[in-house]
């Protein structure tokens, strides 16, 4: 049992994330990183099976440049769990799944006040496991965010802008059988990745 | 004033740092609780629609050597399941359990849309090592492969064109991980445990995953609205499961009935196919693997149940014991 512990594609987790970072001091635009996470309320359903209730949380960071108006890239790596859903009157349940997601998303950034309301949409792509089995899956789902932030600073990041942020994630996920709606309310923290604002 | 306004910034900033720190906390504390908890199951009823046909085959009309407890494996099982409220319980043992009486079997289990079927067998498989196709024998096959050796696709076939919303498939037989893949997933336990290091994951494994991400994908993009078994092996698709005369009966099926008493991992007065392959692969390592089976042929009689993909879980036993 000690082997379902293992998390198989954490290799492939680092692998990505350095890959990312070690791509963007070249990046000329303005660039923005962050780290958030949170929890979820994660219905499932099938083509005969109602919608069944679970719960879950996510963790992440994402990656993204940042113009007046526009999002025009930005890049996420979750890991997430969700539980076991309710019970189906028929004794059926979904089973409880966990893994890592990476996401691709563009969308509009709102000024408002002295903080911005973000609109983004993608599309993401994760590989799951279903917890406590040796069984792995890989599935496609489609993403939006709506996201606010407010700019703070912190003295060690030297004069780069900093903000903290509540997001609404929405995922819908094709995961064979069933479809997983993902909603929750996550909060992180986020850095300017080179200096200077983006207006 | 200068450092006054630097200290009531840095401290303001020092809070206000210090609250998004604790909201992210609570708000991830609260999903790893809510991710963590079974769903209440209060307020469900025993279904009056759960349909079982227990088939066991221990002495063949041709093929030889002949089992010994296939015909308990099964009585055990119907007693079981019919005392953990299934609605109607069929046993095929031996002669009755031909190719033909298998497969009329299956498509009359059941003409409720609504209902849940399980086909549970016990007696010999097989694998084609050429092609890696697994068998079930019924009674009246030949040696060696004939059109009456049963294949994963055969029972998946008959089981898909029965009506009912809910199938599960349980195999007390060698070589019967192979009726467990597919489904958009892949399987990252060893098919053979005899060559497995239970301390380690397997490097191959992992990459074979991986490399069928794109097909992963692809299966779990198109396969909405399939009719999904859900599949229990007592072994993997390379390996033999074994009989126990001291408990006179097939070593999976035995910790597969125990687990109605205490499989129950969650404590939710049930034991779905899920905690009933967690409980018998945890006992079979403990008591077979690692305590029976070493002392004679060490590593070589290991086994292990497999389970398969899919999303859903279903309840096998309703009435857990204490």
């Amino acid at each position: 049992m000690a082997n379902n512990r293992r998390h198989i594609f954490v290799p492939v987790f680092f692998f990505i994330t350095a890959a990312f970072m070690a791509a963007l001091p070249v990046a000329a635009s303005p660039w923005r990183a962050d780290l958030s996470g949170g929890a979820l309320y994660a219905p499932s359903y099938g083509s005969d099976v109602a919608l069944l209730p679970a719960y879950g949380f996510g963790i992440g960071g994402g990656v993204e440049l940042v113009t007046n108006y526009w999002i025009p890239i930005r890049g996420e790596l979750d890991v997430y769990s969700i539980g076991a859903s309710a019970w189906d009157p028929t004794l059926f349940r979904y089973r409880a799944f966990w893994g890592y997601r990476l996401a691709a998303m563009t969308g509009l950034r709102v000024p408002v006040g002295s903080g911005e309301l973000d609109f983004l949409a993608g599309g993401a792509l994760s590989a799951s496991r279903f917890t406590g089995l040796s069984v792995v899956t890989a599935y496609a789902s489609l993403v939006g965010e709506v996201r606010f932030l407010y700019p703070v600073s912190f003295s060690f990041l030297k004069g780069r802008e900093a903000n903290i942020f509540a997001t609404v994630p929405i995922e819908y996920m094709f995961r064979g059988n069933a479809r997983t709606i993902a909603a929750g309310l996550e909060i992180g923290l986020g850095f300017q990745l080179s200096k200077g604002a983006a207006k | 004033m200068k450092g006054e306004a630097n200290i009531r910034q840095t401290s303001y900033i020092a809070y206000r740092d210090a609250g998004a720190s604790i909201a992210l906390i609570l708000v991830l504390s609260l999903g790893t609780i809510l991710a963590g908890c079974s769903i209440p199951s209060s307020g469900l009823t025993t279904p009056t629609n759960r349909y079982a046909l227990l088939i066991g085959v221990q002495d063949y009309q041709t093929v030889t050597p002949d089992l010994k407890y296939p015909d308990d494996d099964a009585t055990g099982m119907k007693a079981m399941l019919e005392a953990q409220g299934w609605t109607s319980v069929t046993t095929l043992i031996n002669s009755e359990a031909t190719y033909a009486s298998i497969k009329t079997h299956i498509e009359a289990l059941s003409t409720d849309p609504s209902a849940t079927i399980l086909v549970y067998y016990s007696g010999h498989g097989s694998i084609d090592e050429a092609t890696g196709t697994a068998y079930i024998l019924p009674y009246d096959v030949t040696w060696p492969v004939d059109a009456k050796w049963i294949t994963p696709a055969t029972l998946t076939n008959w089981l898909a064109a029965v009506p009912a919303k809910h199938r599960m498939l349980i195999l007390d037989s060698c070589y019967s991980g192979g009726f467990t893949l597919g489904d958009g997933s892949v399987d990252t336990a060893q098919a053979d445990y005899s060559q497995y290091n239970y301390q380690t994951w397997d490097k191959t494994l992992l990459l074979g995953a991986l490399s069928k991400f794109g097909a992963m994908v692809a299966d779990n993009l198109s396969t909405y609205g399939d009719h999904e078994v859900l599949a229990l092996s007592a072994s993997g698709s390379e390996e033999v499961s074994w009989e126990d005369g001291a408990v006179q009966q097939g070593v999976f099926t035995n910790y597969l009935l125990e687990a109605a008493e205490s499989g129950d991992v969650d404590g939710d007065g049930y034991v779905t196919v899920n905690e009933a392959y967690a409980y018998t692969k945890q006992q079979i390592r403990k008591n077979w693997n690692i305590d029976y089976a070493y002392s004679f042929y060490p590593d070589e009689w290991d086994f292990l149940p497999h389970i398969s993909g899919g999303t859903g879980d279903l309840v096998l036993y309703d009435n857990p014991g204490p």
